[in-house]
């Protein structure tokens, strides 16, 4: 799929106003061919089938569409707003359950100020801190964050498919977590 | 480790990725109510999942999906 050039070197996250306020459809475009492939990835981790992945992935990007002006900038990227949305309508709809949300966009600035950074450089290098983040874990502490956020997994189910004992989980977890929170901190 | 109470970091974790049941989370969700420092771990927790979401190696989609969806928007009341 190639991607049209207007607008393309806009960030994502300021593509959103331009849908909110004017219904820009190349800048839903751009977005769509971004995030809908990824975010179906993400969802194919749940093994819901390619058409459910796809489908809730249709429905992820017409809430972006549709609730355009909810998304604000200056608290919250996109990605993660994004990643909400598809971790709720999962949930919803495929385990049947309502999750109980709690709106943290106001606590964000537990590490950084986001005034004291370049939103634009910010935004992009996200995924490539988080990525350099994920590589210096241990193999071990990699492996239940991936089982975490990649297959929803309870902390006995981690514990389940690893063979591990449950204390010894949980603190993996915990010590991935920390180890995550201080190299992102450190860097932004 | 400071837990804030009764929630520890590894709860947190699995709030943000949503793999608590309907109850673990409830429990979850209200105590941070309460505790901004536990927000704030909420709001890092979800940014790191975004951030794994957009770093996924990009799925195989239909070429006319874009259009489907378009579609379907416009025919939506």
């Amino acid at each position: 799929m190639d991607e049209p050039s207007t607008l393309s070197n806009i960030s994502h996250g300021q593509l959103v106003p331009l849908i909110a306020n004017d219904k820009n459809k190349e800048a839903f475009r751009i977005l769509f061919y971004y995030f809908a492939p990824r975010l179906k990835s993400y969802l194919l981790n749940f093994n819901i089938g390619d058409q459910k992945a796809e489908d809730l992935t249709q429905e992820v990007m017409i809430t972006l569409w549709h609730k355009a002006e909810k998304f604000d900038p200056e608290k919250a990227k996109l990605s993660t707003w994004l990643f909400r949305i598809a971790r709720n309508k999962y949930i919803d709809q495929v385990r049947k359950q309502k999750y109980p949300e709690l709106n943290v966009d106001d606590h964000v600035a537990t590490m950084v100020a986001p005034e004291k950074t370049d939103q634009k450089l910010e935004k992009k290098q996200t995924s490539t801190l988080i990525q350099s983040a994920m590589e210096k874990l241990s193999l071990e502490q990699k492996v239940v964050i991936d089982l975490s956020f990649f297959k929803e997994l309870s902390h006995s189910q981690i514990a389940q498919e690893t063979g591990l004992p449950l204390g010894t989980v949980k603190t993996r977890i915990r010590t991935a977590f920390k180890a995550l929170r201080v190299e992102l901190g450190d860097k932004r | 480790m400071k837990t804030y109470g009764i929630i520890p970091d590894e709860w947190i974790v699995s709030y943000a990725s949503g793999a608590l049941s309907e109850a673990h989370a409830l429990v979850v969700a209200s105590h941070c109510h309460f505790h901004p420092e536990l927000q704030g771990k909420i709001a890092d927790t979800e940014e790191i999942g975004g951030a794994l979401m957009a770093s996924s190696n990009p799925a195989p989609f239909s070429n006319i999906l874009f259009e489907e969806l378009m579609t379907k928007i416009d025919e939506l009341p």
